[in-house]
């Protein structure tokens, strides 16, 4: 999907304020049709990169391309992506019929095309019977639906969409993450989707970009992303993971042995590594195991002090410490056949050989890495 | 004449006419709300009685000098209360009516309307007669202010202070002297004229120059035809505007090419703005006086009395003419400057403050008009005026 | 609570005298006393009934005692007659006769107090709008500073601020010497805006006072309205295609009319009554129905036909706000 049909292309493009870079030399291209994410915590760039698509922002260097033109300098009413704003930026003069009419009025269409084009889009979204209301009459997840219809309408060649389910509640923001998907594949137009949840990243995108501070960290398909992050912060970011600093002790033929820094070895197979980690004994190296990929028992593998466990329904979360104080946790298949660790319990955890993935240099804070605080708080 | 004492006195600045201004300003904000509550105003008792005796003078603002208040209470022992509160012939009419007209009293024992609403005063029975006999000094009146038609017998007023009404130019602007009311129906003066809201002088300089007797004035008839030059002045743009004691800005200024005007205010003006020149037109000019007049239902008529034999002495009312520096009513006021020598004697000298029987021949008076004959021509005066 | 406020309107206008307002009185005492009784002895829910009209009670008695029984007292009086010109008590007589006089009398003041009101409104628009939006839109941290600055003319006397301008507008003034000296005399005279060399004493002036009078009752509450759009908006029109210039017609422009419309009616409704400007600013040709109304109350005390100019002057502002109303629509938006 990299070059062939690419919709957006950014080429090099560099954002900054005065000395401060809010982007720094992103890089990538969106196919056609797809869903692409902008994934990363507030402050990361995200926002500054899609106004910088849809116009309301210049890049101080690099380029954006929109299918295959430069437009780096063309101003966003003559640009022809549509944006779906944060809180929707819905017109409170006017209908909702109005507001979708909104874009192909300014095209100049005539009354019949622009009327043909809004029902069709209203009906796209099922607000068909909505179109008099006023949006200060519907609900926040119709406003949202509105907000679509009235980009969507104007058949973009991409559609930036910034943050679009914040404003609602958990519930509806599940109900409308398969929403958007439903429009996505009936109108096949390219969405880019700026987010900080990054589990509504994972369900809906088909590629992902993760960012922090500026950076573009790594781009692809969020299986690749929560199974082979590129770096320490994409694996934390990303779903939650044990991330247990050691040192590389040695390689032979393919798998790697880490020392971790708690006494015990992991051995990592091989090919089960970051692109950048160099694999010669005494390199700091960081072993991330998913907490799902822990499980209870086992000859050898990680001895902890349960501090903490949460029943989750089908799950049981454990957390535990090990003895140098590094934070584990493990998310274990609830089965009433078994005693339960309980706080103050001594256990080992173990784990498929497979699971354990190397990543370069060694994290800032040791331990594992739950839902992220952004996470926490969109969700409420 | 109704706004001009306080511009003209010796104390007077350009201030106190500001602050006359606002005051009437609010007073008018005022006017739009009710005319009952109006009524608020006035009332309650004033007058003592028994051994000690007391007066209250309500008098235009700085219309009298520092010491002359302070002089009578200590020579008469009375407790003499002198308020400034009479500010507009019209305006503390409307303020008074509701009580007068309902036989209530008001505060003040004496006020000063100018002399043709003290006419209509005396006419609504608000006023009392005076004891003459207790006023020894009464023979000082100038003899031209005796007796006017609608006080007969002079026993319900003394006058106060008065003034001439004539022409007044600024002569940077008119580049030639003007003589005449004529002249300021000059086309070469276009939108540079004003003329005074006050009616009796604007119309009666008009009627004069027409070679109209004033007190021969008594219908709306006979003065029609000043009228009509009037409102046609005004229609062509001639006449730029109709003011209060205002105007002296706008002739100092030059807005005002010439206008009505009023002696006391120019002979202040032209000490700073020497273009600024006074005239009582060869076909006449208004002679205009306040009086004081005791209102009814007042109970210390001796204390008027002393008041007004006070005031009627040369010696006080000289000094009462170097602080206010309009034309005394009283005989003797002459001599009596020149003997407080100074500034004073100079004044003794002043052609405005002692116009020459030439100048003094030219003036005319208005004489009493009937209630219905009045009416007319002050609707016909504040149409043209455009209030 | 009707009982008393007819109550105080009626003793308020003298509308009753003698024996009937000692019933009157009595009648409202014992309806206040049985009030006060209810809300302390009375049940629960009684009290709870009775408590929105306890808070309703001071505004009532206010607008009672100030507007209604004035307005009744002012209304009595248009129709009233006066015996002679020093009749003080005009007898109300249903003489309509006043309502006709004030409106062929004074028709010239009443249609220059409008119009002048009208363009005073346009003019305070037009300069208020712009204003507004800079220091809404671009005002930053400045906006306080910038609204204080507004507001500073508040701080002086309307009558100051106007009698100032006699001196700013004089013939040998700074600004008649500037339009000279610009050669914007000669172009002005042929617009009528200036007349024979001067702008003082011409319709001009007193609109001019008028505009500058009263502008910052335009722009407050254009500001209220426009601090208020969220710019994001903006931002949306022009993603859908529209230039900055069709922004601010299609979302920018009809979300502030909420404050053209309260702005209008602020500058409008005290503009039309006004008598300052005019007597100021103006001449014997630009006098305002505010000046006539002045002088029939202070100088002719000709209190009927005062007052049935007040009520013509209340009704056609009436009308013309409702109309307006209607016409901007403003209560169909958000």
């Amino acid at each position: 999907m990299d070059t062939g049909d690419s919709v957006v292309q950014l080429d090099k493009v560099r954002k900054q304020y005065g000395s401060f870079v809010a982007v720094h030399e992103a890089d990538f291209s969106i196919g056609r049709g797809e869903f692409f994410a902008m994934l990363g915590p507030s402050g990361c760039g995200k926002t500054t990169t899609l106004k910088m698509i849809a116009g309301f922002e210049e890049p101080t260097s690099g380029r954006i391309l929109l299918e295959g033109e430069d437009v780096s300098d063309v101003p966003p009413h003559k640009r022809n992506v549509n944006t779906v704003f944060q809180q929707y930026a819905l017109f409170p003069h006017m209908s909702v019929f109005d507001n979708v009419a909104f874009g192909p009025r300014s095209k100049k269409l005539n009354d019949t095309e622009v009327n043909r084009r809004v029902r069709e889009m209203l009906d796209v979204v099922r607000l068909g019977d909505f179109a008099s209301r006023r949006p200060a009459q519907l609900s926040g997840g119709q406003q949202q639906r509105v907000a679509l219809a009235r980009a969507l309408v104007n058949y973009p060649s991409a559609l930036l969409l910034d943050e679009p389910l914040a404003a609602l509640d958990l519930k509806l923001r599940e109900a409308m993450q398969i929403e958007l998907k439903r429009i996505q594949r009936e109108v096949g137009i390219t969405f880019v989707f700026v987010t900080h949840d990054q589990g509504e990243a994972l369900t809906m995108s088909d590629r992902i970009a993760v960012m922090s501070e500026g950076r573009v960290e790594q781009v692809g398909a969020p299986f690749d992303i929560y199974s082979r992050p590129e770096s320490l912060f994409v694996a934390g970011f990303i779903g939650s993971a044990n991330l247990l600093p050691g040192t590389i002790a040695s390689t032979d033929g393919g798998s790697t042995r880490v020392d971790l820094a708690g006494g015990a070895q992991v051995v990592v197979p091989a090919g089960n590594s970051a692109d950048n980690v160099s694999l010669s004994s005494g390199t700091r190296v960081t072993v991330m195991i998913r907490p799902e990929q822990l499980s209870l028992g086992g000859a050898t593998g990680l001895s902890i002090d349960v501090t903490d466990t949460v029943f989750q329904g089908a799950t049981l979360r454990l957390v535990g410490r090990m003895s140098n104080g590094t934070e584990v946790s493990a998310v274990l298949p609830v089965d009433p056949q078994r005693v339960t660790p309980v706080p103050g319990n001594a256990v080992t955890l173990s784990w498929h050989q497979s699971a354990p993935y190397l990543l370069d240099g060694w994290p800032d804070n040791a331990g594992s890495t739950t839902t992220n605080v952004d996470n926490v708080e969109a969700a409420l | 004449m109704a706004t001009q004492k306080k511009n003209s006195t010796g104390r007077g600045t350009p201030l106190s006419r500001r602050d006359f201004i606002v005051r009437s300003g609010l007073v008018g904000a005022g006017a739009l709300s009710l005319p009952a509550l109006l009524a608020a105003c006035g009332g309650g008792d004033g007058g003592g009685d028994g051994e000690a005796l007391s007066l209250m003078f309500e008098n235009w603002p700085l219309y009298i000098d520092e010491e002359t208040v302070a002089l009578f209470k200590t020579a008469s022992g009375i407790d003499f209360k002198y308020t400034e509160a009479y500010n507009d012939n019209n305006e503390y009419f409307a303020k008074v009516q509701p009580s007068l007209s309902a036989g209530k009293k008001i505060d003040p024992d004496i006020v000063a309307p100018t002399f043709w609403m003290a006419a209509r005063w005396i006419q609504l029975g608000w006023a009392q007669k005076i004891n003459m006999a207790n006023i020894p000094n009464s023979k000082n009146l100038r003899d031209d202010l005796a007796n006017p038609s609608w006080d007969a017998n002079n026993e319900y007023q003394m006058p106060w202070q008065t003034g001439i009404a004539g022409i007044a130019y600024n002569a940077k602007t008119t580049g030639r002297e003007l003589k005449s009311v004529a002249d300021l129906f000059d086309p070469a003066f276009k939108g540079k004229i004003g003329m005074l809201t006050e009616m009796r002088d604007t119309l009666g300089l008009v009627l004069m120059s027409e070679g109209k007797k004033l007190d021969s004035i008594k219908t709306f008839d006979d003065a029609a035809s000043a009228f009509d030059k009037i409102e046609k002045a005004k229609a062509d743009g001639q006449i730029r505007a109709f003011t209060g004691n205002d105007y002296t800005d706008d002739l100092s200024s030059g807005n005002f090419a010439a206008c009505v005007a009023w002696s006391g205010d120019v002979l202040q003006l032209s000490k700073d703005n020497p273009d600024v020149k006074f005239y009582v037109p060869e076909e006449g000019g208004t002679s205009w006086y306040d009086t004081m007049l005791w209102v009814a239902g007042s109970e210390n008529g001796s204390a008027v009395e002393k008041w007004m034999d006070y005031v009627y002495d040369p010696v006080n009312a000289a000094r009462i003419t170097a602080s206010v520096q309009y034309i005394s009513p009283v005989k003797g006021v002459q001599d009596a400057l020149s003997d407080m020598g100074g500034d004073a004697a100079a004044l003794a000298e002043d052609t405005l403050l002692f116009p020459d029987a030439a100048t003094i021949a030219r003036l005319q008076s208005w004489g009493a008009l009937a209630e219905e004959e009045e009416a007319k021509l002050d609707e016909r005066f504040a149409a043209i005026t455009g209030a | 609570m009707l009982v008393l406020a007819i109550g105080v309107v009626s003793i308020g206008a003298g509308w009753v005298s003698g024996a009937t307002r000692l019933v009157a009185l009595s009648v409202m005492l014992v309806s206040v006393v049985a009030l006060v009784w209810t809300a302390f002895v009375g049940g629960l829910e009684t009290r709870r009934a009775l408590a929105p009209y306890g808070l309703l009670k001071p505004g009532i008695l206010w607008l009672s005692l100030f507007f209604l029984a004035p307005l009744w007292s002012m209304f009595q009086m248009s129709l009233s007659s006066k015996q002679s010109r020093f009749d003080f008590f005009p007898d109300f007589t249903w003489e309509w006769s006043n309502y006709s006089t004030a409106l062929t009398d004074f028709a010239p003041q009443f249609t220059r107090s409008f119009s002048y009101a009208a363009i005073a409104t346009v003019l305070t628009l037009l300069i208020g709008y712009p204003l507004a939006y800079v220091i809404a839109f671009r005002g930053g941290k400045y906006r306080t500073i910038l609204l204080g600055l507004v507001a500073v003319p508040f701080f002086t006397s309307y009558l100051i601020r106007t009698l100032a301008w006699q001196n700013l507008l004089a013939d040998s003034g700074p600004v008649v010497s500037l339009l000279n000296t610009l050669r914007l005399d000669t172009p002005l005279e042929w617009l009528n805006i200036m007349d024979n060399g001067r702008l003082m004493n011409t319709p001009a002036a007193v609109i001019g006072g008028l505009t500058y009078n009263f502008l910052p009752f335009m722009i407050l509450p254009l500001y209220v309205s426009l601090e208020k759009i969220d710019v994001r908006l903006v931002d949306a029109a022009m993603d859908l295609y529209t230039t900055a210039t069709g922004a601010f017609r299609r979302v920018v422009l009809p979300l502030s009319l909420p404050g053209v419309f309260a702005g209008s009616l602020l500058v409008f409704i005290p503009a039309a009554g006004d008598f300052v400007n005019a007597q100021f600013l103006g001449s014997p040709s630009t006098t305002m129905v505010g000046n006539s109304i002045q002088n029939q109350f202070l100088r002719e005390l000709n209190y009927p036909l005062a007052s049935a100019m007040s009520f013509v002057l209340m009704a056609v502002i009436t009308c013309s706000v409702l109309v307006y109303a209607k016409f901007m629509g403003t209560d169909d938006l958000v």
